[in-house]
């Protein structure tokens, strides 16, 4: 298969994560609880792969997201767009082997794309301390999740290209 | 694209260049992808609501036989209390037709209930949306009103081909007109910030000075038709404290709304049917 192969099938697999995501916020919604796990979807287009297939697939996904939010139309792909190009930022910054710094990195992007939307839905009604409550429990309970998942998720996605003959690990050592 | 720029810089100039091509897209085109998008993935939305039924479908075929006729039982009995409430509400209705000719008033507004299973629960602290698996094909339109067996579940905000998205009545950006049970004058329902882990919460504001609500005697908040959208009379919540507003003429208080608004499966959209010409039919 083609490099394009390997975009198209890291794109299903978070196209994939996206409507598993969507189905356990349905139960979640029952505790009153919303895992947010847009870093998740970005995370392997920023860390692995290259820069045209990353920006495309940022960008559909946020499209994706946009579609179904109620939020100014633009939005997600503008955040999702700012999330891959910190990722991009953070390659450099970051031992990309590494489980923590994959994890950290994930993490905080995670925080700074909520802490960014918070700012954005932010209005007048917004002062109080009950919402900045929720919103604060919220980026706390999605960052620590994305930092949980995020390396099994990059692993798994790896381990998968490995398997259909892409090895990332070496092309990232020849770098 | 120069050469000796980074792989940042460049990744950077790509986006800096999408946003501005983004920037100069006709709004029309932005709708456009906007529903492109919303109706590409209703399906899968739809399907993986489908595979639900089916889980739940193969969990009731594993039960026991006592279960299901202990069921069927508890079922009959509500049928049969259903048609007493049914006669009963028919000659309540046939009491209403006669006096609204007698005394020439209009007709209040009938409803077709389109019941609906929600498939999708985005309860943020943003926004708090549901999405139901009927949409313009079953003649639902935005603004139409929602509700479920314990009162207002909110309203439909966006309708796509086959789904529809519901506002709840939750969702910090929620506005209607309300009444309490025991008093007509009319009152402001907010939705609320939802405190995570606890029931939904709402602010009713503009309600007069004589009303009083307690711990130990709560009034319920219905519905009022003034807004236009909800038929008269559905619970909206329970409120259980008045304190006086800032500006000493009202009151304002919390309520305290179902919790079993976060863990919806079915809903009813309410579809007007247009008023009959005849008031004393």
């Amino acid at each position: 298969m083609s490099d394009n192969g390997r975009i198209s099938l890291i794109f299903i697999c978070n196209l994939l994560l996206y409507f598993l995501v969507g189905e356990l916020n349905f139960m979640l919604g029952s505790l009153s609880l919303h895992f947010h796990a847009d870093a998740l979807l970005i995370l392997f287009f920023g860390l692995y792969l290259g820069r045209l297939g990353g920006l495309v697939s940022a960008t559909i996904l946020g499209f994706f997201a946009d579609s179904v939010s109620p939020v100014p139309y633009g939005t997600y792909v503008i955040g999702y767009l700012s999330m891959w190009l910190f990722l991009i930022w953070g390659q450099k910054r970051i031992r990309r082997q590494n489980h923590t710094h994959v994890r950290f990195l994930a993490a905080l992007t995670q925080f700074f794309w909520m802490v960014m939307l918070s700012i954005v839905i932010f209005s007048q009604d917004s002062m109080n301390t009950v919402y900045w409550n929720r919103i604060l429990m919220e980026i706390l309970f999605s960052t620590v999740l994305v930092y949980v998942f995020a390396w099994s998720w990059c692993r798994f996605q790896k381990n998968l290209l490995y398997s259909l003959g892409w090895n990332i690990e070496a092309e990232m050592s020849q770098i | 694209m120069p050469r000796n720029l980074t792989h940042q810089a460049k990744s950077l100039l790509l986006v800096v260049l999408l946003l501005l091509l983004w920037w100069f897209t006709p709004s029309f085109v932005k709708r456009g992808t906007e529903v492109i998008f919303s109706e590409f993935q209703a399906p899968a939305w739809t399907g993986m609501s489908y595979l639900k039924d089916l889980r739940s479908y193969w969990t009731n075929w594993g039960s026991s036989k006592e279960d299901l006729i202990s069921a069927g039982m508890n079922l009959s009995r509500l049928n049969a209390a259903y048609v007493v409430r049914n006669q009963q509400v028919d000659s309540m209705e046939r009491e209403l037709r006669r006096l609204e000719g007698y005394f020439n008033l209009p007709s209040y507004p009938e409803y077709q209930y389109e019941v609906a299973r929600v498939i999708k629960r985005d309860l943020t602290a943003w926004w708090q949306v549901l999405v139901i698996r009927k949409g313009i094909n079953y003649g639902i339109e935005p603004g139409q009103a929602v509700i479920f067996s314990g009162g207002v579940v909110g309203r439909v905000q966006s309708v796509g081909a086959y789904t529809s998205t519901v506002e709840l009545i939750s969702s910090p950006h929620f506005r209607a007109a309300g009444h309490f049970e025991s008093d007509d004058r009319p009152v402001e329902f907010r939705g609320g910030i939802n405190p995570g882990l606890r029931a939904p919460t709402g602010t009713v504001s503009t309600v007069p000075v004589d009303l009083v609500a307690s711990r130990k005697d709560p009034v319920r908040l219905t519905s009022s038709k003034l807004g236009g959208i909800f038929p008269d009379g559905l619970t909206i919540g329970w409120v259980y404290n008045l304190e006086p507003s800032s500006d000493g003429l009202f009151q304002t208080g919390k309520v305290m709304l179902d919790p079993r608004l976060q863990s919806l499966r079915e809903i009813a959209v309410l579809i007007p049917i247009e008023t009959r010409g005849d008031p004393g039919r």
